[in-house]
Parts: structure tokens; C-alpha cells; sequence
């Protein structure tokens, strides 16, 4: 068998008690092989029977469904019997934006097997081949700005939403990224555009500045400060803003700064501003929208919606890491490192040869790399599997 | 919450208190066929059913005593489950909700949030606002069109958002739409109303054959826009956005207002002059359609076809061929 393989089936025989999913026998679970292998429309009765299943089988990605089905197993979506479905909320730092995540980045040529370092260029410069592999990799800066992401959702979730603790279900992905799964009875039944409308929501993308500073004739009325959601977030934040500007520490755009006691009062009495000028109305608006932005939680839009997606089994490996898909408390969630405290694979040295360049990187505390192209190199199973899955190293 | 007034159940047949003056006077399906005193429940149910194909507002029989009331709604309902077509059934939907909805919108808060209560909403009275729990205030909003009721700009907490008089009348009338759709069993019928049902269906035929299929040409539709004639096509209920950017979509590729104007036929609450002002407005001022990403916020988007804007995706399939 293939070692990495042998490798997940150990992890999984010995921490087989740490997969959980609730309400098992109405789930769909799907498991791809080490051979590329797709098994979908599984069931399975219980968590034992799961358990087993990884056991025996050492998939090298393990699947669960948000949705709740009278027949898991039934082939096709409108047979399944949708009883409810979990509201998820994918964060990926791929959709961040942040430099951090293109750190180790390299390419490959399928055609001849050459390597480089960065973003792949248009052509393979030895033999001019057009196919080349885009090869990611993992950073601790990365991984930190999806889990700052994944707490502020948090934090939305439990002040507007009224959901907490129990209620719902965090975990890292095991790759670059978090999943949320609101478990809450009352969310379980919405439809499609509800789960956008949530999406959209926590991500701010319907905001609507002018809703929030809302001018009707010459009467201005401004957020306030006990609201709740956005606009509640918007009032204080600004109040504060007014606040610390008395002190000349902070630069308002002078509209505001002119009118500044009257938007104290505004916003935290709900007292409407009378003839606002255009500029005021203007520089607020502004302001609120920028204060969104650095608030809102970028999730990925798409996976909101959808109540048939499949999310990693809690506690199983992921195929592109070899690290846990681990479910967090929320307090677990601040201090966890994923390059640390997510390692599922046992220590023993396997020797690797290296097909493409590999960064210098620290799993478990240790630090590996940077390796070049071609070499051999003997690593923990824990540090190999990243450079095997990650696609930039093969067993001899 | 104070004893509730039993003539409630004329206005509002389909809450508890209807449910309890058909048990306590044992009303049957045959009572409703046959019984010579509830005649007139049978010409308004009969008056109702119509308006509802026609997209007309029926509202000659707002006063009646409440066990007449109620008649004419188990009428309307059993009836149009015979029939049993989803088309008549969104229509009847239509009808019936902005038939709550003129009565609702004057009513006092509380009796909002009973009414709320009955359709599965938690509502708590604030004042002349009240909170409304967020999973019924979804199930409500997510299809209403306007900027005003995206949870993004709302006063929502812990679980609940606050609403205003009105629309929290607004909300239930969403509410009872939802549940007006929920799938009932096709009953049997007697004669007398059996004879309703066949007019209901000719006039329901008249109307299906009055919207023009004008089969737009699929191959060349990105799969979001398609998704939206299909959408119009089966009459669905469709958000603001949807039509907007359907309607601004078609326009730019050519359509005329008539042919537009026309793929909107089969939605429930379709109002000629409405539906006319609007598409022309899109026309005159010649709106683009939302770009992808836009598109992609408003959840229109169905898949990445690999372009910025909906346009441009017929461009690409133009030179392609």
C-alpha cells in the first residue's frame, strides 16, 4: 500500500473516536479514494459504521453533507427527501486577498517536468509547453487572516443572529481555510434565497448606506447606537470616531466635524439631523461604507445558498495536507495554530524526492525547508505529506 | 393577550379561529356543495377563483358573517387544490395574500402579531414596532424587492429583527403566500363545486393561451438569464433584481418592450400596465444589466461561464460561431 495511505488508515484506526457528526443516518457522506475514486450517496447508520468506513477504507478525502435526508442514499438530489438543511458559511483564504497566501507559491510543467518558483509564466521555458500546474502552498500568515475572518463571523452570528455555543459547528478545513455550521433547529428549514439573504448579510454585500443614513425631505436620520446589526456596528464605531476627534486625534471630513454635537446626539439618541448639507450626507455615507468593509466577513457566496453541499467529515484528514479538518469551540478557534495543533500524522520517517521547489516551512513547532527541486530528503510523515499532497514530491 | 374577537375569523379564515367554527359547526364538504345557505359563499369563492386567474383583486365580500367567510375559503382552497395546477395555485396565492394584505394593513399591532403567530412567526409588540423572529422574517423578505429590507440595513438582534406597522403587515402577507403554496391533497369534489372548478380551468386555458410563448433562443442566453426565463415562463415569483435584470438583459440584446412585456405574462401578480411602465422605463434609459459580479451578490448568478458581464457572454458565443 501506499505509505501515506497507511499513514491516514493509522490515523484513522487510532483516533477513529474523535470523528463525530451529528445526525449521522440522515446524512449523504462521500469519500474519494487515493486512487481519484469518487463514492457518493453513501449512508451509513451510525457513527460506528462511519468509523469503520474510514478504518477499512483510508480515503483520502471524507465528506458530509449539510442537508438532513430521509434517503441519504437515493441517487439523485429530488429523491433524497430534504428534511433541513445546516446554514454554512465557507471561508477560503484564497478569497482574501492577502499577500500572505501566495507565499511558497510555484509551478510545474506537466509536459516535462520543470519547475519554478512564483506565478507560473504563460509557457514552460525549457520545453514551451502551455500546461502548466499552479502549485499552492500553506502559510502561517495565511491560515492567521481566515481565522481572524472566521471570528468576526462568529461574532455576527451570535449578536444579530442570536446563535452561540452549541448552536453551532467551527472548524478548520485542514487546508487554507473554516467552515461555520449554524446546527440551530429554527435555521434548519430555510430556503435558498434565505441562506443568500444571510450570505449577504455577514459578508455586507447588501448594505445600502443610504438606507442606513436615510434623508427624507430635510430630515436626516442616522443609525443608533443601541441598534443592532450593521447599523448598530456603524453608530458605534462613528460615535467613537466623534468622540476621539474632540481631542484632535482624529481627522473627520469637516461636513461632519461642523456638525459634530448634533451627530453625537443623532447617534445616540436617534435625534434626526435637520438640513443636512449634501457633503454631510455624502462624507457619512462614505464613512459607513468603509467601516463595513473593514468589517465584513469575505466568505464565499456561492456555498451559502446551496443546501446540498458536502463539507469535510469533523476530525477527518484532508487529502490536500494530510492535516485534520478540526472542529473547534469557539474559544478553542482564538488560540488554535493549525500547522501545530491540527498535525494528525505520526512522526516516522519516510524519504521523500522532491519534483518541484519547496519553500521553507514549520509544522509541530519544527522548521523544514526550503528544499530544491530533485532532491531527497527523509521527514517526519507529518512534514512529507504536505510536500506529497501539495503535489511538489514523490516516494522513490 | 386579551380575548380575541370571534368575527376576526371573517377577515382572517385561515387561523385558528376559522379552524374552530368548522369543528364546532361541523361544516362538511358537502355543506359547502349543497347547503342553500351558503349560496353566496359559493359565488364569492366562485367571484374569487376568477379574480385570482384574471389578476384582478376581489373584494366584494369583505363583510361577511364569519362562518360564511370561511366557507368561501375552504371553497377557493378546495377547489383550486382539485385543480391542482401549480400555475392557478401561485395565482390563487397572489390573490389571496394582497386580499389579507388590504385588510392586514390597517389592523393594530397586536392583532398583527397574533396573526403572525398563526402563520408560524414569533412576533413580540414594541411600541408600534414589533420584532419579528429573523428565520420568519427570511422566509418573508428574501423575496421582496428594495434595498429597505435586506437584513444589512435593519436593526437586527439576537435572533430577531425590528419592523415597523406596516411592514410587518407586509411581511405576513409573504408569510401567507408560503403557506397558501404548501402542497395540499387533491380532495374529491361534489358537482356544485366541481361545475366552479371546470369554469376556473377555461378561463385558466384562456389565459395560459393568451401568454405567447415567444421562446427566446436558448444557445445564445448565458445560463443565468436562462435560469430567469425559465423562471418567467412557469409564472414563479420572481425578486426585483430578478426582473430587472431580465428585462435590462433582453432589451440590450434586441427584444422589444412588447416581446418582454409578453415573458412576463405567467407571473402571478402580472399587470399589464405595470409590467408595461417598467420594461419601457428599462428601455428609455437604456439600463445595462447588472454586471457578473453584482450578479454574483444577488445570487443570479448560476455558474462561472468565465465573463464579466451577462452581455458579453453572447458576444463570445457570436464569435465563436
Amino acid at each position: 500500500m501506499n505509505p501515506l495511505r497507511a499513514a491516514f488508515r493509522e490515523y484513522y484506526a487510532l483516533r477513529s473516536r474523535s470523528i463525530f457528526v451529528p445526525r449521522i443516518d440522515l446524512r449523504e457522506i462521500m469519500v474519494v479514494t487515493f486512487d481519484g475514486t469518487v463514492i457518493r450517496h453513501v449512508s451509513v447508520k451510525n457513527l460506528e459504521s462511519l468509523r469503520a468506513m474510514l478504518a477499512r477504507e483510508a480515503p483520502r478525502h471524507a465528506y458530509y453533507s449539510v442537508g438532513l435526508y430521509e434517503r441519504p442514499a437515493a441517487k439523485f438530489m429530488a429523491e433524497k427527501g430534504l428534511k433541513g438543511a445546516e446554514v454554512l458559511f465557507d471561508i477560503d483564504a484564497d478569497h482574501l486577498g492577502v499577500d500572505e497566501c501566495d507565499y511558497g507559491l510555484a509551478w510545474r510543467c506537466k509536459s516535462c517536468g520543470e519547475s519554478g518558483d512564483g506565478v507560473p509564466p504563460d509557457a514552460c521555458p525549457k520545453c514551451g509547453s502551455r500546461d502548466l500546474e499552479r502549485l499552492d502552498w500553506l502559510s502561517e500568515g495565511c491560515l492567521e487572516a481566515a481565522k481572524r475572518e472566521a471570528i468576526r463571523l462568529l461574532e455576527i452570528l451570535e449578536s444579530d443572529l442570536g446563535v452561540s455555543g452549541d448552536e453551532l459547528m467551527v472548524y478548520y478545513t485542514g487546508h487554507r481555510g473554516y467552515h461555520v455550521r449554524i446546527l440551530s433547529e429554527r435555521f434548519l428549514g430555510l430556503g435558498k434565497e434565505e441562506r443568500r439573504e444571510l450570505a449577504s448579510h455577514v459578508s455586507g454585500l447588501s448594505f445600502d448606506p443610504e438606507e442606513v443614513f436615510y434623508v427624507k425631505g430635510s430630515v436626516l436620520t442616522t443609525p443608533r447606537v443601541d441598534e443592532g446589526g450593521w447599523r448598530g456596528r456603524i453608530a458605534k464605531e462613528m460615535l467613537q470616531l466623534l468622540e476621539e476627534s474632540g481631542g484632535g486625534k482624529t481627522a473627520l471630513p469637516s461636513s461632519v466635524a461642523k456638525r459634530r454635537g448634533e451627530l453625537v446626539r443623532a447617534l445616540k439618541e436617534g435625534v434626526p439631523l435637520i438640513n443636512p448639507t449634501r457633503a454631510l450626507v455624502r462624507d457619512l455615507r462614505r464613512m459607513a461604507e468603509e467601516i463595513v468593509q473593514a468589517r465584513r466577513v469575505r466568505i464565499d457566496e456561492m456555498v451559502t445558498p446551496d443546501t446540498s453541499r458536502l463539507t469535510r467529515i469533523p476530525n477527518s484528514l484532508h487529502g490536500k495536507t494530510g492535516l485534520r479538518a478540526m472542529a473547534l469551540s469557539p474559544d478553542e478557534l482564538r488560540d488554535f495554530q493549525p500547522l501545530g495543533d491540527a498535525v494528525g500524522l505520526s512522526n516516522d520517517q519516510i524519504r521523500v524526492f522532491t519534483t518541484a521547489p519547496v519553500p521553507r516551512f514549520r509544522v509541530k513547532g519544527e522548521y523544514f525547508g526550503p528544499y530544491e527541486p530533485g532532491v531527497g530528503v527523509d521527514l517526519p510523515m507529518f512534514a512529507a505529506a504536505l510536500i506529497l499532497l501539495k503535489g511538489r514530491g514523490v516516494i522513490p | 393577550m386579551e380575548e380575541l374577537d370571534p368575527a376576526l375569523a371573517s377577515r382572517y379564515p385561515f387561523t385558528s379561529l376559522g379552524e374552530r367554527l368548522i369543528e364546532s359547526e361541523g361544516l362538511t364538504e358537502e355543506d359547502l356543495a349543497y347547503d342553500p345557505l351558503l349560496e353566496q359563499s359559493r359565488r364569492h369563492a366562485r367571484g374569487r377563483l376568477l379574480s385570482a386567474v384574471s389578476g384582478g383583486l376581489y373584494l366584494d365580500d369583505l363583510y361577511l358573517p364569519p362562518l360564511d367567510a370561511v366557507a368561501t375559503y375552504l371553497i377557493v382552497r378546495l377547489v383550486s387544490s382539485w385543480i391542482g395546477d401549480p400555475f392557478l395555485n401561485r395565482l390563487v396565492a397572489e390573490h389571496e395574500s394582497k386580499r389579507f394584505h388590504r385588510l392586514a394593513r390597517d389592523e393594530p399591532i397586536h392583532i398583527l402579531a397574533w396573526l403572525g403567530g398563526e402563520l408560524g412567526a414569533a412576533i413580540r409588540p414594541d411600541g408600534e414596532r414589533a420584532w419579528i423572529d429573523i428565520s420568519s422574517y427570511l422566509r418573508a423578505a428574501a423575496g421582496l424587492g428594495g434595498p429597505k429590507w435586506r437584513l444589512a440595513n435593519r436593526d437586527v438582534r439576537s435572533g430577531q429583527v425590528l419592523v415597523g406597522r406596516r411592514e410587518l403587515a407586509r411581511l405576513l402577507q409573504e408569510l401567507l403566500r408560503a403557506h397558501l403554496l404548501e402542497p395540499t391533497p387533491c380532495p374529491s369534489l361534489s358537482p356544485p363545486l366541481r361545475a366552479i372548478g371546470t369554469e376556473v380551468i377555461r378561463r385558466l386555458e384562456e389565459r395560459k393561451a393568451s401568454i405567447q410563448s415567444s421562446g427566446p433562443s436558448r444557445q445564445t442566453l448565458p445560463p443565468c438569464i436562462e435560469k430567469l426565463v425559465e423562471k418567467a415562463e412557469r409564472g414563479e415569483n420572481m425578486s426585483h433584481q430578478e426582473r430587472f435584470t431580465l428585462a435590462a438583459y433582453l432589451l440590450k440584446v434586441g427584444w422589444s418592450v412588447d416581446r418582454v412585456v409578453d415573458l412576463f405574462r405567467s407571473a402571478p401578480d402580472f399587470k399589464e400596465r405595470v409590467a408595461r411602465y417598467q420594461v419601457s422605463h428599462i428601455a428609455k434609459r437604456g439600463y445595462n444589466p447588472p454586471n457578473c459580479e453584482t450578479l454574483r451578490s444577488w445570487g443570479i448568478c448560476v455558474e462561472d461561464c468565465g465573463v464579466k458581464s451577462p452581455l458579453s457572454y453572447g458576444r463570445r458565443g457570436r464569435r465563436r460561431r
